[in-house]
């Protein structure tokens, strides 16, 4: 089978820090759940509950509103304790819904619904998926009724991408979640195919994960979803939308196919929307990898959404040394976490406390060119040039060097010795030279 | 100025940072010093802390004026070694304490600091000290093989062969008893099945005891640096493949005609084990900061400088040709650089 990939620059990425990829544990049920109601690139979700208010598992306590935005729900049973404000890792301000857990669950031990959507029109299912505020599991986390519509707007054939290429060994939740829910995310595909009127299904698997691509064959033939199974290579970032479309596009070239606009998704993205359309159920618990140099047992967890990350860390038997940073996601992507009393959130992939050894220094020296960051860029930019126009302000010049191509994948930062802040410095400058 | 918001990501680094690398490299620096010294009665490491000191002192001095402490990036300390290997191991300790300083002070920080300088720091302070003590320099290498190699081959003395080793012989050049030892050895083991001889002489090369440039008193050494620097890819590999083997490849075809031998005869490892040829393969060729932005262009490079180098050596008469090479490709990098930058990093459509 052939193997498409990207063709230049990236970095084969090995963590043997992760957790084990075997299988996922329940994690405990918070006592006080935090959701905050910025868990998605646009406005605050409007907050619909307040101090004192009674809430169910399940039940809409913040309302998303405008380009961007998503509804939230509440993860657990309880009282809403106190409505909370802090700042995000990415510069923002958002409220959060404090509950306390009380009460019984509506879902958690419940029978299981189960709706039949073949009967839905595309329109249904994107009402349900917008309702139940289905957002694709990553950062940004953006809505995933955006991502269809946008897909749609742009060709009259769309094609559903799921990726399950897991470049970056901190995407192991991911990839646990595809082993346990492998029928759910089909079944899911196919129901977000039919909301994006999606003429093809398409896997895109990394090359080291024949066996979950030959289960998928197997599996999508006997729920009878139609799905095409491209393997592409395992060097990060292919997972990035820009290299993964390079490989589609090359792909559709090879099989002389049409496959028109690509409404690209995760699995986690597909088994939330089963759970959204077949099981009438929000985003109630994510998959979260925990681990990192400094986690004593490291774990994948199914984490409530607004558990603390503190509590999350204390059921992987806490730290083993001290770990000189949290973050959020993997550490390539991921947003450094400020508070052990941060929530998991809909986007948290994993939980990585990181020794001061992982993070490889942090004393910044003078550029010596050796142009480690030319030769990984995958898109051919030059990070150091583009860095240098950046410092000096001048961001006209650097989006004449190409600097708009960057994606922002952070491999250039990776490798740099120097430790400048590459790619962060980059994506300044174009933000300010696209005032 | 900076009123946008990012977050800083990634939070890892997966390479080693430029001070360890640059520790290394000055580790490999030292291997070499150690090696001299044994033979000096340790006037090469008197030399080193000598470079070292005012090194240091220099760039103490530049980061007070300036207001940023960049001492720990061991950049200074690199280079006071790196210059240190450059110098005859009898030259006067004054003199290499100016040299080291005018490659922190103008080399170095005239041109703002590391990565920004044109010149090799360690490369500019040889060029100064060469040029400034013509005289003192050339009486520190008084009795060095290269030295008496050229003064014969000035003097006319050639070999039908146009082996080096020969005229040196011719010279008077003197063979320890350890070599012609070893020599044997391998005469009799290894070449004697396969009708070769290899001749006397070279093994002191590999631990040369003569005044000479410290790099080439410490080749046993810095040829383990060479694998250390390599396997810890500090150097980019195939620059010092490229220059290496473009080089010995010239000395194997026309390095014999200077000397009375005809084409294809030339002595390699002659050409190799002194000169400075693999100091400034494996540490000055691949050095960064005067290096191209692409793998293409530095091999290209690399090219050059093992022409030039050959050309200045066997044909110019000047036994520090390599050193005068690297010079010549250096002067040319920032228009490559900025011919790369045209060509490959901008915009074709503004173009």
């Amino acid at each position: 089978m052939k193997i498409y990939r990207f063709p230049r620059g990236g970095l084969e990425l090995e963590d043997p820090t992760v957790p084990p990829a075997d299988a996922s544990r329940i994690a405990f049920l918070p006592t006080l759940a935090v959701i905050p109601l910025t868990q998605h690139p646009g406005t605050e979700a409007l907050p619909l509950v307040e101090t004192g208010t009674a809430v169910q598992e399940g039940m809409l306590i913040g309302r998303g509103h405008g380009s961007g935005s998503a509804n939230i729900h509440a993860s657990i049973p309880g009282q809403v304790v106190k409505i909370l404000s802090w700042k995000l890792a990415d510069g923002r301000t958002t409220k959060g819904v404090l509950i306390r857990l009380e009460g019984s669950f509506d879902k958690l031990g419940k029978k299981t619904d189960h709706y039949n959507w073949q009967g839905l029109s595309s329109f249904d299912l994107q009402r349900i998926i917008s309702e139940k505020g289905i957002v694709e599991m990553e950062e940004p986390g953006r809505p995933f009724v955006e991502i269809i519509r946008e897909a749609s707007n742009q060709s009259k054939t769309v094609s559903l991408v799921v990726r399950m290429i897991y470049d970056d060994p901190w995407l192991v939740a991911d990839y646990v979640l595809a082993q346990e829910r492998l029928d759910e995310i089909l079944i899911g595909s196919a129901i977000a195919a039919k909301a994006a009127s999606a003429t093809h299904i398409i896997f895109a698997i990394s090359d080291e994960e024949m066996e979950l691509a030959e289960r998928i064959k197997i599996r999508s033939a006997a729920l009878g979803v139609q799905v095409r199974i491209v393997i592409t290579g395992s060097r990060y970032p292919q997972r990035n939308r820009r290299e993964l479309e390079t490989v589609l596009q090359r792909y559709q070239k090879n099989e002389s196919l049409d496959l028109g606009a690509f409404c690209i998704c995760g699995p986690a993205t597909l088994a939330a929307v089963f759970d959204a359309v077949v099981q009438n159920k929000p985003i109630l618990e994510r998959y979260v990898a925990v681990g990192g140099g400094s986690i004593k047992f490291p774990k994948v967890l199914r984490v409530r959404i607004g558990t603390r990350i503190g509590d999350v860390i204390s059921q992987c038997g806490g730290f083993l040394v001290q770990p000189k940073k949290i973050c959020t996601g993997s550490p390539l992507k991921g947003m450094v976490v400020q508070d052990l009393d941060e929530p998991v959130t809909k986007t948290t992939i994993a939980i990585v406390a990181l020794t001061e050894e992982q993070i490889g220094g942090e004393v910044i020296h003078d550029c010596t060119n050796c142009g480690e960051c030319r030769a990984v860029c995958p898109v051919g930019l030059d990070p150091e040039y583009l860095y240098k126009l950046a410092l000096l302000g001048r961001d006209s010049d650097a989006l004449l060097h190409k600097a708009i191509s960057c994606h922002g994948c952070g491999c250039c930062e990776v490798v740099c010795p120097s430790r400048l802040p590459l790619s962060s410095n980059i994506r300044v400058s174009i933000k300010r030279g696209s005032r | 100025m900076n009123d946008v918001y990012v977050a800083r990501k990634p939070l890892i680094h997966i390479n080693d940072s430029t001070s360890q690398r640059m520790w290394l490299v000055s580790f490999v620096a030292i291997l070499v010093i150690i090696q001299s010294g044994i033979h000096d009665n340790y006037a090469s490491l008197v030399l080193a802390l000598v470079a070292l000191l005012s090194a240091v002192l220099m760039e103490l001095a530049i980061n007070g004026a300036r207001g940023a402490f960049t001492l720990r990036d061991g950049s200074a300390v690199t280079t006071a070694l790196i210059f240190t290997l450059l110098m005859p191991n009898t030259i006067h300790p004054v003199i290499v304490a100016l040299g080291s300083i005018f490659a922190i002070a103008i080399v170095k920080h005239a041109y703002g600091g590391l990565g920004t300088n044109w010149l090799n720091p360690a490369l500019g302070g040889w060029l100064f000290v060469t040029a400034s003590w013509p005289n003192s320099f050339a009486k520190a290498l008084d009795g060095s093989a290269l030295q008496q190699f050229y003064q014969a081959v000035g003097r006319g003395v050639l070999d039908p062969s146009g082996s080096p080793l020969a005229i040196l012989k011719i010279a008077g050049y003197k063979i320890s008893s350890q070599d012609s030892f070893l020599t044997g050895v391998m005469n009799h083991t290894l070449f004697s099945p396969i009708n070769a001889e290899l001749p006397a002489g070279y093994f002191d090369f590999f631990s040369f005891s003569g005044p000479a440039m410290i790099a080439d008193r410490g080749i046993l050494l810095l040829l383990i640096g060479t694998i250390i620097i390599t396997a810890f890819r500090i150097n980019k590999p195939l620059i010092p493949a490229v220059y290496t083997a473009l080089y010995l490849l010239l000395v194997r075809l026309f390095g014999a005609i200077p000397f009375g031998g005809s084409l294809g005869n030339g002595d390699m490892l002659f050409g190799l084990l002194n000169g400075g040829t693999l100091l400034t393969a494996f540490i000055l060729a691949t050095d960064p900061g005067t290096g191209t932005k692409s793998y293409q262009a530095g091999l290209l490079t690399a090219g050059l400088a093992a022409i030039f180098g050959f050309l200045f050596r066997y044909f110019g008469g000047s036994p520090y040709g390599a050193l005068y090479g690297i010079l010549v490709t250096n002067t040319l990098i920032p228009t490559i650089r900025t011919l790369e930058i045209t060509l490959l990093y901008t915009n074709r459509r503004t173009l």
